[in-house]
């Protein structure tokens, strides 16, 4: 895999910085102000996992040197991802090195509005001077619900004093391009724009805490790795819960309206998705009443939430053992119940697992004559 | 929480490094040739857990400087240690500061003679000029037993604690009624907490002292269930009429208490240390053989050595102050859980003259197996026994994980009794997630080499496995556990002494 071409173009108020990862441009559009860096780091996060998914050398174009301490942790992360999915091969690297700066003046974190960046950012905000909001990274939305998404984010992030920055990228499609899971390029397509803004001190924000780690795109172990002389990424927050980081972003007013958490919709909370509902039910334990979701829906339809896996489990558990704690029973009693149904059918494809050798899992698929879904190269080895 | 009086102290050929930690000596042997770094930061780093679970805040004698580095990360791996297990509590440290450089150069790896720490030696034979071998942290052995009995001789003051609190068994119960009653005070305060372990132990020291000092405990009913020693037992057979029979109690409590109380040192350690030495001359490398009783001080708190033994290797590691550290990993990245040593929190007990790094965790114990299996010298050194710490037993799990890909990959020349017919590794029981990683690693080995008898033995004890886990899963979710709390009730077993661990306790 090649990295070359690598070209910088100044549009209006916008600067792209693109370069040719074997056919694919990659570009990053920034405002023109804000000095970028001119050097192969951000690509070569960005086509490391492409390149170890396709199990060939990442070679770089001799006029784009890369930091020699990145190149250095790079392997420790090939090692780290060839554990996890050995489909993901060990590749040498070949560039010229040379040490890299930071290019801009404080610390910034990525800011989405949701509850992990929100955390961050409360956390954080004496040290944060800006904050940068992504387009074409998690959703690929519409241009006016992208600016007015933008737009709300702007003014609240201006009202603490800090200064916004969005990025356009296609990386999003590049990741798909090579067939490589969301999950599994998050980290690294936030580095990448981490190197190229090369502020001093970079937040990712993590989605679990330190005790619920799992192989993952973004993770402690992994988002350092990322850093260079004069970068440092930090992964931040997986000391807080979910839970415990609502109850911090209940205790700011502004920050709880602000916050957007929606899996559906960009610019405001639908209420009825799987991550509005989970961050609505502790909302609703602490009896914070918010603006920024649509009312509480009757307890019988928070008893019909399907659990769809482990980890919303984990996040079920969480939102359980606060309504325990408050002493909400009923919405207590309502998430057992949710709890004791996923266990159930996790018990029932268990049986079926083990005693039956998954026969009723193909039965299943063969009646109702699913397509065979996409797999995509994840973090860990598919099981089918 | 205070860690005061610290001490360097030379005697023969011998230089010891201590400090009073909540009013324990805790304390590190090496030879005197080796030079030892003269800060606080091996201590801050032995107190951290013990000073997290109780609370308190840590304080470090302001004469004992600790580094700003080492500091700052401490904060950070405190939030680790919490989110895994919300009882140790987030404290503040209060401390001098000052950098810390190395106190000598080379590269140092922790080395057992087992698996993983073997495989990182021959990873990194380049750069690893040191190994360091540590006695007292498996277990700890002591001074002679016929010095009177003294705090310094309990090994694991929370298993005797609750030994003595529960009295389930004969001696306890003997032992139990022979302490005073502001023992007994210490016992229940010390019972919910672990509060106030000194004083529970200085009184313990005096009971057990007089225990021993006074007539025979020897009662044939109350010593049925101990195994004692042959030792013991001859000295029991011309057991001295009128004689003082001081020697052979202390022989009979230690056999009663075999982990609990301290027993002479025997030639177990000065054999496995001669091994390992002369293997590291083979391959140009020098071994520094490190003493320490870690062991009573973890147990003091009731620390699981899964959850203390991060803060102990790094105690270890900041003394010696080499600029590079190697602690061999356990689990491969794919095998990650809350554990004392992980590749998250290794790395922050380092200050500014050091970076320790947690090693090998790219590489599956099978494939660990595999490295050292082409390399003679190093798997003739081979030991990995549960039950020996200078012979492969060759029966128990972790031999017979270890012989399992030996066998497979047909090395010749190993340090192991011939492994099982396959009608015995059939049986073998695995007892938990973490167990069943290592029987899925030489399954896959055993499938790749094409042996289908080893390779069926392994799955039909998996599958009873997962069998297993599934029926006791049914039960909880069932019938909500009812068959095992009849099982426990049948048996008739209290809940075992419960350790504090890396995460909470599940039921």
């Amino acid at each position: 895999m090649r990295i070359h071409s690598w070209e910088i173009k100044v549009q209006g108020d916008i600067q792209e910085i693109s370069a040719i990862i074997d056919d694919f441009r990659l570009w990053f559009r920034v405002p023109k102000s804000i000095p970028v860096s001119h050097a192969g780091d951000p690509f070569l996060a960005a086509a490391l996992l492409p390149a170890m998914a396709k199990g060939e050398k990442l070679e770089f174009d001799e006029s784009l040197p890369v930091s020699p301490k990145l190149l250095r942790n790079c392997s420790v992360f090939q090692d780290i991802h060839h554990t996890w999915n050995p489909v993901l091969k060990i590749v040498p690297m070949d560039a010229s090195t040379r040490a890299a700066g930071p290019l801009n003046d404080g610390a910034m974190s990525f800011f989405s509005g949701g509850v992990d960046s929100m955390f961050t950012f409360l956390k954080r905000r004496d040290e944060l001077t800006h904050v940068v909001y992504i387009q074409g990274f998690d959703f690929r939305v519409d241009d006016v619900s992208y600016r007015t998404a933008f737009e709300r984010n702007a003014s609240f992030v201006r009202g603490f004093g800090k200064t916004v920055i969005p990025v356009g990228t296609n990386s999003n499609a590049f990741g798909y391009h090579h067939n490589l899971s969301i999950l599994l390029t998050q980290g690294s397509a936030l580095a990448s724009i981490a190197l190229l803004l090369a502020f001093p001190r970079s937040y990712v924000s993590s989605a679990y805490s330190y005790s619920q780690l799992v192989p993952l795109g973004s993770h402690p172990l992994t988002d350092p790795l990322w850093s260079t002389e004069g970068v440092e990424i930090i992964h931040e927050g997986a000391e807080a819960r979910r839970v415990e980081k609502i109850i911090k972003i209940a205790e700011n007013p502004s920050a709880l309206a602000n916050l957007l958490v929606c899996a559906h919709e960009v610019v405001h909370n639908c209420g009825k998705c799987e991550k509005c509902l989970r961050t609505m039910i502790p909302l609703q334990s602490l009896g914070v009443s918010t603006t920024a979701f649509p009312p509480f829906p009757s307890l019988s339809k928070i008893k019909k939430i399907r659990i769809s896996n482990d980890i919303e489990m984990i996040f079920f558990k969480e939102n359980y053992d606060l309504a325990t704690q408050t002493g909400d029973k009923a919405l207590r009693a309502a998430l057992k119940s949710c709890l004791r149904r996923h266990e159930w059918t996790r018990l029932f494809k268990d049986i079926d697992k083990v005693v039956l050798g998954g026969f009723l899992k193909r039965a299943y698929r063969r009646v109702r004559k699913d397509p065979p879904s996409v797999h995509r190269v994840s973090m860990i080895r598919s099981e089918d | 929480m205070q860690v005061t009086n610290w001490k360097i102290s030379e005697q023969d050929d011998t230089v010891e490094v201590s400090a009073e930690v909540d009013g324990f000596c805790l304390w590190y042997r090496l030879p005197r040739s080796y030079p030892v770094a003269r800060a606080g930061d091996p201590f801050l780093a032995a107190a951290l857990l013990p000073a997290m679970l109780r609370g308190e805040k840590l304080e470090v004698d302001p004469r004992l400087p600790v580094s700003p580095k080492l500091l700052k990360n401490l904060a950070l791996l405190q939030e680790i240690h919490h989110s895994w297990n919300p009882v140790l509590k987030i404290i503040p440290i209060s401390a001098q500061t000052s950098a810390s450089w190395p106190v000598r150069q080379g590269a140092m790896s922790f080395f057992s003679g087992g698996v993983d720490s073997t495989y990182t030696l021959l990873k990194r034979i380049k750069e690893i000029s040191h190994i360091v071998f540590i006695q007292g942290f498996d277990f700890f052995a002591g001074r002679g037993k016929d010095l009177p009995f003294s705090m310094a001789d309990i090994s694991d003051l929370a298993q005797i604690a609750y030994k003595l609190d529960v009295a389930s068994d004969a001696v306890s119960v003997f032992v139990r009624n022979a302490l005073s009653e502001s023992t007994r005070q210490a016992l229940s305060r010390y019972r919910d907490s672990c509060s106030d372990p000194g004083t529970l132990e200085k009184a313990l020291a005096v009971d057990l002292g007089k225990l021993i000092a006074g007539p025979p405990v020897y009662r044939e009913e109350r010593f049925a269930g101990v195994r004692l020693r042959p030792e013991t037992r001859r000295l029991l057979e011309r057991a001295p009429e009128g004689k003082s029979p001081e020697r052979l109690n202390r022989l009979l409590l230690e056999d009663a208490y075999p982990l609990e109380i301290t027993r002479e040192k025997s030639a177990v350690y000065p054999t496995a240390i001669e091994r390992n030495a002369s293997f590291a001359r083979g391959l140009g490398k020098s071994l520094v053989p490190v003493e320490t009783n870690h062991f009573p001080f973890g147990y003091r708190y009731n620390l699981s050595r899964n959850l203390s033994q991060g803060g102990a290797l790094a105690s270890v590691a900041l003394l010696l102050g080499f600029p590079r550290v190697f602690i061999p990993s356990s689990y491969s990245y794919s095998q990650l859980f809350p554990l004392g040593s992980h590749p998250l929190t290794d790395p922050l007990w380092a200050n500014e003259g050091m970076e320790i790094i947690h090693a090998g965790s790219e590489a599956r114990r099978v494939d660990k197996v595999m490295r050292i299996a082409e390399h003679d010298q190093a798997l003739a050194n081979l030991r990995v026994c549960f039950n020996d710490m200078n012979v492969n037993c060759g029966k128990c799990q972790k031999c017979l994980r270890t012989m399992i890909p030996l066998k497979l990959l047909r090395a010749a020349a190993v340090p192991f009794p011939p492994l099982p017919p396959t009608a015995v590794i059939r049986k073998m029981r695995i007892s938990g997630d973490i167990e069943l990683n290592f029987f899925q690693d030489n399954l896959d080995l055993a499938m790749k080499s094409g042996d289908d008898e080893l390779r069926d033995a392994l799955r039909s004890c998996m599958a009873r496995y997962e069998r297993q886990r599934l029926f006791k899963e049914a039960d909880r979710v069932i019938l909500r556990g009812l068959i095992r709390r009849v099982l426990r009730a049948r048996a008739n077993t209290a809940q075992g002494m419960q350790r504090i661990d890396t995460t909470p306790p599940r039921d």
